[in-house]
């Protein structure tokens, strides 16, 4: 058991039954978000950048997330680059409570993939997608993990 | 002796020097300018002049690394806030679409200078991460 800085207890090794990926993603749910390295700084510590929320060309349909009892960090941070990557982790219930919504996305992605469709590429530069990377990044990020690999 | 002597007279004895109270305000200012401008230098020579340096480091899938455009007039920027007196960005991060952007966060509240690919500029500041202000600038 972990106590992230904002006072929540992880239980990591927590890993419940899987289903095909289509399932409804529980309010206790934890979900990974790959970061890059220019977005954390772990000698700085505190929250990462908003701007690693920010939808890149490629979010088409919503950025992003990994279901935790799914995958782990070192997976969603693997890759044919060579690139490293922190791994952030936030909880379902917490940013649906923000009004966004998160649903599972498993086609054509690995296992676990969700998405936040209130943020795509297309309405990145919105006031309400601006402020939504604010709190995702300010927020709700519970730890930061990594880099991986 | 005057009746409140003893209060006058009570606390820990310490040297003149080691008691805050009696600082020069103007001193104090000078030296956190000093701190902002060594924090504003570092920025520009170890992050943004690297990535003029070596973008390629920040490529990756869908990333586009800041342009050699956009690195120049982030070190513009950065020299004319440094000489303003201005306290340093938090982090400087590259956007992702060729562009860079300075953020500042103090509590609740933070500002992001975005510099864009084409130079343009706009800046946008939260409160409790509610958008109070975006507007052009430069």
């Amino acid at each position: 058991m972990t106590t992230a800085a904002c006072g929540h207890a992880i239980q990591w090794d927590e890993r419940p039954a899987m289903g095909d990926g289509t399932e409804p993603i529980e309010d206790d749910e934890y979900l990974y978000r790959r970061v890059s390295l220019p977005y954390f700084d772990r000698t700085q510590g505190g929250e990462p950048s908003p701007w690693a929320f920010r939808p890149r060309k490629y979010d088409i349909t919503g950025i992003s997330l990994f279901r935790a009892k799914y995958t782990t960090p070192e997976e969603i941070a693997r890759n044919a680059r060579g690139k490293q990557y922190y791994i952030a982790v936030l909880r379902a219930g917490d940013i649906r409570s923000h009004g966004l919504d998160v649903v599972p996305i498993p086609q054509g992605h690995a296992p676990g993939h969700v998405e936040i469709p209130s943020l795509t590429h297309a309405n990145r530069r919105t006031d309400a997608a601006e402020e939504a990377i604010q709190v995702l990044a300010r927020k709700l990020c519970l730890k930061i993990l990594g880099p991986f690999p | 002796m005057p009746r409140d002597s003893a209060a006058v007279l009570s606390g820990e004895p310490a040297p003149v020097f080691q008691t805050g109270s009696v600082r020069d305000p103007d001193l104090l200012a000078q030296e956190e300018s000093q701190r902002n401008r060594a924090a504003w230098d570092r920025f520009v020579d170890r992050t943004l002049v690297e990535w003029g340096r070596n973008p390629a480091a920040l490529e990756d899938e869908g990333f586009i690394p800041p342009s050699y455009a956009a690195v120049s007039r982030a070190c513009e920027v950065a020299m004319f806030l440094r000489d303003k007196g201005l306290p340093p960005p938090t982090k400087i991060v590259p956007d992702g679409e060729g562009g860079i952007c300075f953020e500042r966060a103090e509590g609740e509240s933070s500002v992001s200078l975005n510099i864009n690919a084409d130079q343009t500029m706009e800046l946008l500041t939260f409160d409790d991460c509610r958008l109070r202000a975006r507007y052009p600038v430069g």
